[in-house]
């Protein structure tokens, strides 16, 4: 369970976050949504440690950090590195022994050639697999769906199913709300800076009609 | 951290490799080079001391470089980050290190054992702030003439700082070299601005053919530059008028140097640099009537290479 107290988020006079409170319970898939500038990604920077804030964020991991595996929108991917090595350097980073890299290849990625010069969805795949050799307990996906064939999102869809069983902590942000409807557990609405509303499969539907409403 | 600097030096190889050389001779021809450029800067200024704790320290930088930080922070924790990050500016530093100690300028040694130690703090305190102050962007002389000199500038104005610190102090100690020298720097660093090619799509939203469209950014670059440069040129002449002659070359030999890296970009557009432009900068920079000859070829080729795309 991860407790997230009054965080506020500023970047200059602009205030992104503002006295946010949200709790996150493990074994459950959590779904983050808001119109683009709501806050989503940098609320997901702040709960995986890469952005200052103030308030709190508690949890019950002694060190949050090396337990959290954080998808970003577009993985940044450095030259000359073979998707291999990516996976290594990941394993290595957690002092984890890197597994077969045949059998965790799950979205059967050309892991000899340089991972630069693969497709947005295939380094998406890529960064996935990367947090999910290194058995993180909380995921953390920023727009995971976007850009990856028809064929992976299933396969993604799928993946995340499997962590929630294994208990494990997902938090998902994506635009495509009929694709987080059908696996979340809860749906939490960003607006002006703090949580608006919250839904549970009942009551999916009222975060939709917010989010189409102009107000 | 060893699998980090492994996969480092597997990347460095390749880099090499990649240009069509094998690592090897690359390593110790670098070496020579460095080693032959240590020893101009020795005879050519008075206090080349100082020069070489600035080229140290730039050369740091090159650890802090926004793409890697961000491509470390997905991965390691940000005590990891500050560890390899010190490592990496301590091999970076590492020859400028050799070079002071051999030369006997052991406070040298130290200011720049300081930059070692204390860049990573640094690095890690101005990310904090500038994501929390968000400071808007600087401005710049350039605005109406996007976009290489305004995305370079703001890339590296604290180089222009550093040079016009160092234009100071040549001032203050009568040493005309030295500013000399820090001029190039300033003037050299331009020519970088057309080094990486900019998406297809911003050539194309030109309505002149190849020729204007070239012609075009050379005036604009020539004029950018002189603009540029114009303070640093001010205060060296205006300290050292007799010097007018070797001001001039100077400047006439960065303006010819930043259109050829110009020509060079168009030249292969979009492909990032090659060998070929990279020896033709690198011949240009030990030889610099070399431009002459570059600057007509790099041209032609510029022209037949962006005629398809803006007929």
């Amino acid at each position: 369970m991860i407790e997230i107290s009054n965080l506020s988020k500023s970047y200059g006079k602009s205030k992104v976050l503002e006295n946010l409170d949200l709790s996150l319970p493990s074994g459950k898939i959590i779904g983050i949504v808001g119109a683009n500038g709501a806050g989503k990604s940098t609320l997901f920077k702040c709960i995986h440690g890469t952005e200052t804030f103030d308030g709190s964020i508690t949890s019950e991991f002694e060190n949050l950090r090396t337990k959290i595996g954080m998808l970003e929108t577009n993985p940044i991917m450095l030259s000359l590195i073979t998707g291999e090595e990516y996976l290594i350097l990941h394993c290595n980073a957690r002092k984890l022994p890197v597994p077969d890299l045949k059998v965790v290849n799950m979205f059967d990625l050309p892991l000899k050639k340089f991972a630069s010069n693969y497709s947005t969805g295939m380094k998406k795949k890529l960064a996935l697999t990367a947090i999910l050799i290194q058995n993180n307990e909380v995921f953390i996906l920023d727009e995971p769906f976007n850009g990856v064939d028809l064929q992976s999102n299933l396969k993604l869809k799928s993946t995340f199913i499997k962590l929630r069983e294994d208990g494990k902590t997902v938090l998902i942000s994506s635009h495509i709300f009929s694709t987080l409807t059908e696996i979340c557990d809860e749906i939490h609405l960003i607006k002006d800076g703090c949580i608006k509303l919250t839904a549970t499969q009942t009551n999916f539907h009222e975060i939709e009609d917010v989010l189409i409403s102009k107000n | 951290m060893k699998f980090h600097f492994t996969l480092e030096y597997k990347r460095l190889r390749r880099q090499i490799e990649e240009l069509g050389f094998h690592p090897t001779p690359v390593f110790l021809v670098s070496a020579l080079l460095f080693l032959s450029l240590a020893f101009y800067v020795g005879i050519m200024t008075e206090k080349p001391s100082l020069l070489i704790v600035l080229a140290g320290a730039a050369s740091i930088s090159l650890a802090f470089r926004k793409k890697r930080t961000s491509f470390y922070r997905g991965i390691y924790s940000r005590k990891e980050i500050l560890k390899i990050q010190s490592a990496e500016a301590s091999l970076l530093a590492f020859p400028f290190f050799l070079i002071l100690l051999s030369s006997g300028f052991f406070m040298h040694t130290f200011l720049l054992f300081g930059v070692v130690i204390l860049s990573p703090f640094l690095f890690m305190m101005s990310q904090r702030t500038s994501t929390t102050l968000q400071m808007p962007p600087a401005p710049t002389p350039f605005k109406k003439h996007p976009f290489e000199f305004i995305q370079g500038f703001r890339t590296i104005w604290p180089l222009y700082l550093v040079v016009l610190f160092v234009i100071y102090k040549a001032v203050q100690v009568n040493n005309f070299n030295l500013g000399l020298v820090s001029f190039l720097i300033a003037l050299i660093s331009m020519a970088f601005f057309f080094t990486k090619p900019e998406p297809i799509s911003f050539v194309t939203i030109y309505v002149q053919n190849a020729k204007g469209f070239l012609w075009q950014k050379m005036k604009l670059s020539a004029r950018n530059m002189l603009l540029l440069s114009l303070p640093f040129i001010i205060l060296l002449l205006g300290f050292f008028p007799d010097e007018i002659l070797l001001v001039t070359m100077f400047m006439v030999f960065g303006l010819l140097f930043t259109l050829t890296s110009l020509l060079g970009k168009y030249a292969y557009f979009p492909i990032e640099m090659n060998v070929i432009q990279s020896i033709a900068l690198g011949l240009c920079l030990m030889i610099p009537p070399l431009v002459i000859i570059v600057i007509p070829v790099f041209y032609k080729k510029a022209l037949a290479n962006l005629k398809p795309l803006l007929s």
